[in-house]
């Protein structure tokens, strides 16, 4: 149950998060998952294809995108993903969103906690 | 390094032969899956040690089959319509090259063997009206559903 209601509030967020992450710097797959993990705490600790389909659906909706940057020296190419203009007007509309529903949500709870004291 | 290299490529490799996904998004995710690999082992981390955390390939490959489910890559079936369209097309216009053109073909050879032969020719391709204008609308009608066809196909249907 508490397991279930995690997995639910992870996946409504997860999409704006790494939008966030993309729109801060070009970055890929697995840089990501470091900083999703290190930025909350250890709470989003994902596993490399959780990550994929959150990506594609972000480039499908023209949010971000991808391209292969060349490799310096004996590194390999890579795939970093870039956010678009969408994508930056898209993250600010979603953290909008996102901050009134979580405040509306702290006040109900609030709200609950006066009627249970008195 | 070398061998390295190529353990690196062989893991790949048999990872993305187990995906059982379609070709082009299979694609899409060895390229991010190669790009963690080795940004991975670049970082400082041993091939033994980025390969052992990922398990064999097949199990890999289940895991990423599994995370991929929910992304499908589901398409119109309405394109199907469009394919209908460019058969009938197709269908048209080989069949306008048949009536017309086999009439033509034999246009210079009766007349060459038999002088005057082309009368009933011309009776016949006057009969079917304006043929150029007839085979432009089948040709057309075939560019269009191959056209359809191809734009639905390239399209995802949006998941609720």
């Amino acid at each position: 149950m508490e397991e279930r209601l995690l997995q639910q509030l992870k996946r409504g967020v997860l999409e704006m998060l790494v939008l966030g992450l993309v729109s801060e710097a070009p970055t890929y797959g697995y840089e990501l998952l470091s900083k999703l993990k290190e930025r909350s705490g250890g709470l989003f600790v994902l596993k490399e294809g959780t990550l994929y389909p959150i990506l594609y659906r972000l480039e499908d909706d023209g949010l971000i995108e991808a391209s292969w940057s060349a490799g310096e020296g004996r590194t390999a190419p890579k795939k970093i993903y870039t956010v678009t203009a969408d994508g930056r007007e898209g993250l600010k509309t979603q953290q909008r969103i996102w901050r009134g529903f979580s405040a509306a949500v702290e006040r109900f709870l609030e709200g609950e906690n006066e009627d249970e004291h008195e | 390094m070398n061998t390295n290299d190529a353990r690196l490529t062989r893991y790949i490799k048999a990872v993305s032969r187990r995906l059982d996904l379609p070709r082009e998004l299979r694609e899409r995710v060895i390229s991010d899956f190669s790009t963690t690999i080795n940004a991975r082992v670049e970082s400082g981390e041993s091939v033994d040690a980025v390969l052992s955390s990922l398990g064999s390939p097949k199990a890999a490959a289940a895991e990423l089959n599994d995370q991929m489910k929910e992304y499908i890559c589901r398409r119109s079936p309405w394109r199907f319509a469009f394919l209908a369209l460019a058969v009938a097309g197709l269908v048209g216009t080989v069949i306008w090259f048949n009536v017309v053109v086999s009439v033509n073909v034999t246009v210079p050879h009766s007349v060459a063997v038999i002088g005057g032969a082309d009368g009933p020719t011309s009776i016949l391709v006057a009969a079917k009206g304006s043929p150029e204008l007839e085979m432009a609308g089948w040709i057309a009608l075939m560019l269009a559903g191959i056209a359809g066809f191809i734009l639905m196909s390239m399209r995802r249907v949006k998941k609720k």
